[in-house]
């Protein structure tokens, strides 16, 4: 599995080193000032700055109206682990971010393997360690961006409860919890595998909830951690709220996503953009669409626990009122990739999608290093 | 896993930053370089001349930072004894930059900013050695800075531009009520990693309306951790309301080991 991720990410970097000399000319405007333009990594884009930022400055003063965007919204063990990175070694703040992004996608591959070994059978783990590294939005795993740090966290939890090593994935929770708000769907998801773990070790349903509940209370605690930094620096405990909600520039509640989502749509479709003005909204549509469908067959597959998880990840984009990330929000949605490795039994149909996904990627990466929206 | 830590290792280790190697020992920095354009306003422009002193043929590096176009950032200068050329500009419009000027040999530096209608006197810009910058642990202080009904300062963090791969700077930030210890303000944050001008610091620092204070920066160092090459500089300017003549306010500088 390591050879494969080393593999894969040497792929990467080489893609995105030779997309910077691939016509240059259409490159979109780069929204960030000349000294970081300047000296970032090519897999440093869009949000990255954000990270960058947090790394080197910490969390700035709060925002004072709607509209306005600041780090608030960005959760700290990533930017942390890269600022340790950075202060220890002095090298690049956004090649830190990189080295992260690496070890936690070389961490997550080995868990992923256990994990699908474990649920799916020994057949099941190259195929499906293939669909997660090739699918069209993984390349954000190198990047300067949290999902290889949120998967490695989100397996490394999961694992430890269904093995029963409690104090692990107690603390891979609550780092979980720490590193993105995605890592919240994540308790449902431990509760319904650390009860499943109890009561197959012969424990008591009363002893098995409790367990559940201490597994589901771990990426709350992270979070109600990073609330507590907040109320103690900036006396706003839900100063992460308020910052999403500046962020979003209009008045809205996570009950209104479904319906401006839905309007987005509807435009597109009258409006005829659906490739020609916003094809990157138009994909994330699409794999949306994809994860809820692999979400009601884990359903039907009677695999409840992974089934809410991935549904609950896609239904955090649902709720965002946009589409845009959707091709990112959903990758650390791993059940997802062991289920649509199945399609390996047809063997040259799961040949063909693998290439095609992987030429994906090769021009989402391209994008991304012009400064094209990519998620 | 344990046959790869070596390689690790040795990719941190060249990954590791070192700081850039100086063209030679003198120096001069003009700390602030800009030209503007707008409608109604002074048409400024930088006016930079650059002089060899020494008796022989020598080459100056200039870096702009930041420059209009990467290509822009340097430019090295090849002048017959004597010699005295005009430097490009080569800075973006409305934005402050910084000029370094470094050689082998010794040369001199002239620099002001001109309104090119003459509507408006030029503004002499003080040209600095190396050895005036702030290196961490030093302390600036500058002032008054005012905002009365016939004059308004501001003031701004400016570094040499080889400082590009230590920045961004940390600084303490206090504003002090002038000649006095009298606290009015004071934080700690980040710099951006170009010159920073702190155009309204009453609306910035949140500090009521007319207040005068000095402004007294201490330098914490590369937020990157990265070893600082030349240093920090932090200059204010004031001017005057009516015909627009601004003039630079003095920055004294208290060195960390005397403190």
């Amino acid at each position: 599995m390591l050879g494969l991720g080393l593999l894969w990410l040497a792929c990467i970097w080489i893609v995105a080193g030779v997309s910077g000399s691939i016509l240059p000319g259409i490159a979109a405007a780069r929204p960030w000032t000349y000294d970081i333009v300047r000296r970032v990594t090519p897999l440093a884009r869009w949000d990255s700055g954000w990270y960058i930022n947090l790394a080197e400055a910490g969390y700035w003063e709060p925002p004072t109206r709607v509209g306005q965007e600041t780090n608030h919204a960005f959760f700290p063990l990533y930017p942390g682990l890269m600022r340790l990175i950075v202060r220890t070694t002095g090298i690049e703040t956004s090649l830190a971010g990189n080295l992260v992004s690496a070890a936690a996608l070389l961490v997550a591959l080995l868990l992923f393997a256990a994990w699908t070994e474990r649920n799916f059978g020994e057949s099941r783990v190259v195929p499906a360690v293939l669909v997660l590294l090739l699918f069209p939005t993984s390349f954000f795993f190198a990047a300067v961006y949290t999902e290889a740090l949120l998967l490695a966290l989100s397996l490394a939890a999961v694992e430890a409860f269904a093995r029963r090593r409690p104090v692990i994935g107690v603390i891979a929770g609550v780092l979980a919890g720490l590193t993105r708000i995605s890592g919240l769907v994540l308790a449902p998801y431990l509760a319904l595998v650390a009860f499943r773990a109890r009561r197959d070790a012969g424990d008591s349903p009363g002893r098995a909830i409790k367990w559940a509940t201490l597994a589901a209370a771990s990426p709350l605690a992270g979070f109600g951690l990073f609330c507590l930094y907040f109320w103690r620096r900036f006396s706003d405990p839900l100063l992460f709220v308020t910052a999403q909600h500046n962020w979003s520039g209009q008045a809205k509640s996570i009950l209104d996503g479904p319906s401006l989502i839905w309007r987005g749509v509807v435009e597109d479709f009258q409006r005829g953009r659906l490739l020609g003005g916003s094809p990157a909204r138009t994909f994330e549509g699409l794999y949306l669409l994809v994860f809820l469908v692999l979400a009601a067959v884990l359903l039907r597959q009677r695999r409840h626990a992974e089934a809410l998880f991935v549904f609950l990840t896609v239904a955090i984009v649902l709720s965002s009122g946009t589409f845009e990330s959707a091709g990112r929000y959903v990758l650390p949605a791993f059940p997802a990739f062991a289920l649509l490795a199945g399609l390996s039994s047809r063997r040259d149909l799961f040949r063909s999608l693998l290439v095609l996904s992987a030429a994906a990627q090769a021009v989402y990466v391209w994008a991304f290093v012009h400064w094209y929206w990519a998620g | 896993m344990r046959r790869a830590l070596p390689f690790v290792a040795a990719f941190l280790a060249a990954a590791c930053h070192r700081p850039p190697e100086p063209y030679g020992p003198v120096s001069a920095f003009v700390p602030v370089a800009f030209r503007s354009n707008n409608p109604g306003r002074p048409i400024w422009a930088p006016k930079v001349t650059l002089t060899n002193t020494s008796g022989a043929p020598s080459s100056v590096r200039l870096t702009r930072w930041p420059p209009d176009a990467p290509d822009a950032e340097e430019r090295v200068f090849d002048l017959a004894p004597g010699e005295t050329c005009s430097v490009p500009p080569r800075i973006p419009h409305g934005t402050v930059s910084s000029l370094f000027f470094e050689s082998r040999a010794p040369f001199r530096v002239s620099a002001e900013i001109v309104d090119r209608r003459h509507l408006t006197p030029s503004l002499v810009v003080p040209i600095l050695s190396s050895e005036d910058l702030a290196r961490p642990g030093d302390r600036l202080r500058v002032g008054p800075l005012v905002d009365t009904a016939s004059e308004r300062s501001h003031f701004c963090f400016t570094f040499p531009g080889v400082e590009r791969d230590a920045v961004p700077f940390r600084v303490r930030l206090r504003l002090l009520s002038p000649g006095s210890e009298t606290l009015v303000h004071e934080s700690t944050f980040v710099l951006t990693g170009l010159p920073l001008v702190i155009d309204d610091p009453w609306k910035r620092f949140h500090v009521a309306s007319g207040t005068p204070f000095d402004v007294e920066v201490t330098f914490l160092g590369s937020a990157r951790s990265r070893p600082v090459a030349r240093g920090l500089w932090v200059y204010g300017i004031t001017a005057t309301k009516a015909t627009g003549a601004s003039r630079f306010l003095e920055t004294r500088v208290t060195r960390g080991s005397a403190r």
